[in-house]
């Protein structure tokens, strides 16, 4: 029952996100100068921001970006962390010893250089769009390294597991061993860290505003709509402004809710 | 004679009502750069120069005008080339080290030496050098190489070092010596025990020591405020402002507008790498004007800044008295004006889109620093005036550094929104952003020859007005460079923004000023309410 | 013989550190320089400033290349110099003695209460299996998932609360969730349910059989979550308040201050290294055979 109820939720929250153009009232863009930071009430839901914007329109078009741009990113990193570890983890060796060499710099590097690198590379006049797929990408191509030394390890212990020794006594190869064999049993440890990035790359895209990248006003984000949660002493008299929070809360919950029992893992 | 002494009681009364003693807690947002005086370039620096450092002069941050200091009186000679001051006998260093004339001459010889290229050695610097030289050991004679413009009000700058003191620059005049420090923790001020201010029969000031705590992040510093760990706040964001006003009156002060202004600018420069036909469309004054007048500076004042900002005229506000041209208005909000300036020059709208004569969509970006929360806010509101008009503004928001490099170095942008934060009331303060030559003329920086009439014309009314004793004939040269700013529009000024102040209940005599430093300009006067 | 093979299994460990270490400070310099805003400086925009003291300024933050910084580089640290801060003009040994102490305490407290409170909450939902207390739990873990490291930063020192509880709160859904997807998975597995049917009890079914044999994928995370402590203790420190390396970071960062930021990078890969190092150390002499 808790997996249907996750599900039907999680499906009106995509109509909704999907449908903003159709679902909210007012466009994101639309400035209300006569109502800012003003409350609830019936013409806005969820109040206002400063610049008199309707929060529960941002809300929903906020959604579209960051509802599919955030897991795509992470599906991005996942898989060139899975890439990496169980390659790593099936040469063994050398190969693998410089697989962890380069994980380990790749952890300790500061990455926001070439962050600002890439922003300097590109025309100011990029389209929205453009920025946040860039953006997105970047994450995505950056986020591997932490992901990849878990996988790792979790491949090489996999590796020494007797259904393997038996897989390669049937002369199973290495890539066909590992697409059949291992990355299912790697399964529960790619989703953990699918369901920990995701949000991750939704805030870290808010971040990114700060140095030129992701979502350019006037499109609205997630991220940059939890950014104002910084001003936490107005937070007991601007409650709505949480909302955001409880939602993508609301929706990774509901996420991992709905997948199928033996899949579930926190 | 009940006269007199009913002031003696209050005086008495006064100084003993006052608590002696305790430490202010203050934030900065940076480390400081530096502690040596005549090298100070940062807010956090300069907040510690002056702290610490005793000056011949002290201009008085609410009446604006200059007021003895360490000099007890001073004389211009020789038509401004010249200035006497006439220093305060018997006053020692921190250390105990007399001061006498012969550490003016020191200073000044310290601050114009070229090789320090020490800031304010820069402010004297106007074609030639300074020299100082002592007529006794109390008397001074500071000689340069034209009429010094701004007058005595420029030493207040100059922190007088010690020729002889073992402790070299850490021997002050002021009313507080560094007494320690923690690397990007804090720096901690103690009481001068040999400063020279002396009232009530007691020697100044009434703060045993002041905490310097070292914290960048605003929201930070406004919890820690809220919590009673800081004891002011010198510049409020207007959320902040309005939260504070809710739970005390007492708390929170709006000082009025500032000298700091927010403008707009296009880049102008010849060798800026962008497409032929946006150079022509921001070298047209019908084109900056019409975005000038599409802006609602009014919305501005009221939605970023929640009514506590004023619409810009020009590079000085109406605030800076003497200087302000009163005789101009901020630009009003016309959308008709603005529709009729881009016809002139041949631009039309179709579909809610505004095209040039070449049929181009007009776009263009405008960059800014990120993190300034009024700047994104007022980036995104010239995005919809511009928009009903036609106009496609995109903002971009870099981290600092990367802004300075493309409008200083790189010149890869179109235009951009920042402030400048004047500390001078004087327009010499503003020399270098608007000689043509300057590196800092920001639209067009380093031009070899004035690119238009209007420039030179600038330029000329400026060195005219810096060599001109005459503070009336100077005001009339400097009013003319204002409306020509006004006509030409290089630079959209916005809002002057107010200083939004925020002081413990506890503390008395503080006089909030719009001149920096806004607080603590009186700091020897500034104590704590006696405690019951 | 196993002595030779030790001896050579920890030159290769060294060799690679070196190379690591190396390679830090080359990707850093490099990365510095491909980034625009290396020389500049804000009191550029000083109007005091007369053309001769903006181009002593200009001329004083430029460097020879990223091979010549490199050189520097190592020549200084042969000598034990690691150079002058360009931004807060002081030794960068000096800024890093003095501010190592208070980023240490912050990551190993933050590190050790995310730990201790991960394998508590594991314990818990192992020992009373309830969907009630996953579905809290992964509401919990996504509720903190989804806090910005700088609003969490700013909660605690709205609370006066220390900035290691801030650094636990960032790290602990994160290794909660890798932890409890590995134990997760290690339930699962035939031997669990044959040590469950000859009758042993939960605690020793545990640790025994689904904590031992996961300990090479657990010290990994371990290793993993001292790179993920020392990202985010950068931002807690900044906001926090707290004067150590994170804040120092910080602050070089925004300053473009390469002799800080290669040197930092250089310990924090130390760090790394020597983490990932002992993680898989204890994994291999955890690891039945």
């Amino acid at each position: 029952m808790i997996r249907r109820a996750a599900k039907w939720i999680l499906a009106a929250l995509f109509i909704l996100m999907l449908g903003a153009g159709l679902f909210a009232p007012y466009g994101y863009e639309a400035q209300s100068r006569q109502e800012i930071a003003s409350p609830p009430s019936r013409t806005h839901w969820l109040g206002t921001d400063a610049l008199g914007r309707d929060r529960y329109s941002r809300l929903l078009y906020g959604g579209r970006v960051s509802i599919l741009l955030a897991p795509a990113a992470s599906i991005v990193s996942v898989l060139l962390a899975l890439i990496m570890g169980v390659g790593a983890a099936l040469a063994g060796g050398a190969a693998q010893r410089a697989a962890t060499t380069v994980i380990d710099l790749a952890l300790s590097l500061p990455w926001l250089f070439l962050l600002l690198a890439v922003r300097a590379t590109l025309p100011l006049n990029l389209p929205p769009i453009c920025s946040i797929a860039v953006t997105f990408a970047l994450l995505g191509l950056l986020g591997w390294p932490g992901p990849a030394r878990v996988l790792l390890a979790a491949a090489r212990r996999q590796l020494g597991s007797d259904y393997i020794l038996f897989a390669r006594a049937s002369g199973a190869a290495s890539w066909p061993l590992a697409a059949r064999h291992l990355a299912p049993n790697l399964a529960p440890v790619v989703l953990a860290q699918f369901w920990t990035t995701t949000p991750a790359y939704l805030l870290a895209e808010a971040n990114l505003s700060l140095l030129g990248l992701g979502v350019s006003e006037p499109l609205p984000s997630w991220g940059n709509l939890l950014r104002e949660l910084q001003n936490i002493t107005a937070l007991p008299h601007q409650p709505w402004v949480a909302v955001p929070l409880l939602l993508l809360i609301a929706a990774l919950s509901c996420c991992q809710l709905a997948q199928p029992p033996r899949e579930f893992s926190i | 004679m009940i006269r007199f002494v009913c002031l003696l009681l209050v005086l008495v009364l006064r100084s003993g009502l006052a608590q002696w003693g305790g430490e202010l807690r203050l934030n900065v947002r940076s480390e400081p750069r530096t502690l040596h005086p005549a090298l100070a370039d940062d807010d956090a620096s300069e907040m510690i120069r002056y702290l610490t450092g005793g000056v011949l002069v002290r201009v008085n941050r609410i009446t604006q005008q200059a007021e003895p200091s360490l000099a007890s009186s001073w004389r211009v000679l020789d038509g401004g080339r010249a200035i006497r001051f006439q220093l305060r006998e018997k006053l020692q260093f921190s250390d105990g080290t007399p001061f006498t004339s012969d550490d003016v001459v020191y200073t000044i010889e310290t601050i114009m030496n070229p090789d320090l290229h020490s800031p304010v050695g820069d402010s004297f610097r106007m074609g030639g050098r300074v020299q100082a030289t002592a007529d006794g050991p109390l008397s001074v004679v500071v000689r340069f190489p034209e009429p010094l413009a701004g007058g005595p009000a420029l030493f207040d700058q100059v922190a007088i070092m010690s020729r002889k003191a073992p402790a070299k620059e850490a021997a002050v005049l002021g009313p507080f010596y560094i007494a320690g420090r923690k690397a990007g923790a804090w720096v901690r001020l103690e009481r001068n025990l040999k400063y020279w201010k002396v009232y009530a029969g007691r020697r100044l000031p009434y703060l045993d020591a002041i905490q310097l705590d070292i914290q960048p992040s605003r929201d930070a510093e406004f919890l820690r405020f809220r919590r009673g760990e800081l004891h002011m706040l010198p510049a409020l964001e207007p959320e902040q402002f309005d939260e504070l006003s809710k739970t005390g009156a007492g708390l929170v002060r709006d000082a009025g507008s500032t000298l700091a202004n927010e403008f707009l600018w296009f880049n102008m420069a010849p060798a800026a790498p962008l497409p032929a036909y946006k150079k022509a469309w921001f070298a047209s004054k019908n084109f900056r004007r019409a975005v000038s007048s599409a802006i609602r500076r009014e919305d501005l004042c009221t939605v970023v800044f929640r009514g506590h900002a004023v619409p810009a005229v020009g590079p000085f506000p109406p605030v800076n008295r003497f200087w302000f041209n009163s005789k101009l208005k901020a630009p009003s909000f016309d959308l008709d004006a603005a529709r009729r300036f881009l016809a002139q020059d041949g631009f039309s709208a179709s579909g809610g889109v505004l095209r040039d004569c070449d049929n181009h969509p007009v776009e263009f970006s405008v960059v800014s620093n990120a993190g300034n929360k009024s700047r994104e806010r007022m980036a995104a509101m010239i995005q919809q005036d511009l928009a009903a008009i036609g106009i496609r503004l995109n903002i971009v928001t870099l981290d600092f550094p990367s802004l300075l490099d493309r409008i200083s170095k790189s010149q890869q942008y179109e235009s951009c929104l920042l402030g400048l934060n004047n500390v001078d009331l004087d327009p010499d303060g503003q020399m270098n952003f608007w000689l043509s030559s300057s590196a800092q003329h920001c639209w067009n920086p380093r031009q070899t020859t004035p690119a238009t009439p209007w420039e030179a014309e600038i330029d000329r009314l400026m060195r005219e007005q810096a060599g001109q004793p005459d503070a009336r004939r100077r005001k009339a040269l400097f009013d003319r460079v204002q409306e020509i700013v006004w006509d030409q529009t290089p630079v959209i000024y916005l809002v002057n923004r107010n200083a939004l102040v925020a002081v413990a209940p506890g503390l008395r005599n503080v006089q909030p000023a719009v001149l920096d430093p806004r607080l603590v300009w009186n700091i020897d006067q500034i104590h704590f309410a006696l405690q019951k | 013989m196993g002595n030779r093979r030790l001896a050579a299994a920890a030159l290769r460990r060294l060799c690679l550190l070196l190379l690591t270490v190396l390679s830090a400070g080359l990707f850093t310099s490099a990365l510095v320089r491909l980034a625009p805003g290396l020389g500049s400086d804000e009191r550029q925009f000083d109007l005091r400033r007369s053309n001769d003291s903006l181009a002593a300024l200009n001329s004083g933050a430029r460097t020879g290349g990223v091979l010549a910084d490199f050189r520097q580089y190592l020549v200084g640290l042969a000598r034990g110099d690691w150079g002058e801060s360009v931004s807060l003009r002081r030794p960068v040994r000096e800024l890093v003695r003095e501010r190592a102490p208070t980023t240490g305490l912050t990551l190993f407290a933050g590190l050790t209460l995310a730990w201790a409170g991960s394998w508590a909450a594991c314990l818990v939902l192992q020992l009373w299996k309830r969907t009630a207390l996953d579905v809290t739990a992964s509401i919990l873990t996504g509720a903190l998932l989804c806090l910005p490291a700088a609003v969490v930063a700013l909660l605690f020192l709205y609370l006066s609360a220390a900035p290691a509880l801030a650094l636990a709160a960032i790290l602990f859904p994160r290794i909660f969730r890798y932890q409890r997807s590995i134990l997760d998975a290690g339930v699962r597995r035939q031997h669990v349910l044959a040590a469950q049917a000859r009758g042993a009890g939960p605690l020793a079914v545990f640790w025994r059989h689904v904590c031992r044999p996961a300990l090479a994928e657990v010290s990994a995370l371990g290793g993993v979550s001292v790179s993920m402590a020392l990202g985010a203790v950068i931002p807690v420190e900044a906001l926090c308040d707290s004067p150590g390396v994170g804040q120092l970071v910080w602050q070089a960062a925004l300053a473009r201050d390469v002799p800080v930021l290669m040197h930092v990078t250089v310990v924090i890969a130390v760090a790394t290294c020597i983490a990932n190092f002992a993680a898989d150390a204890a994994a291999n002499a955890g690891v039945p055979a």
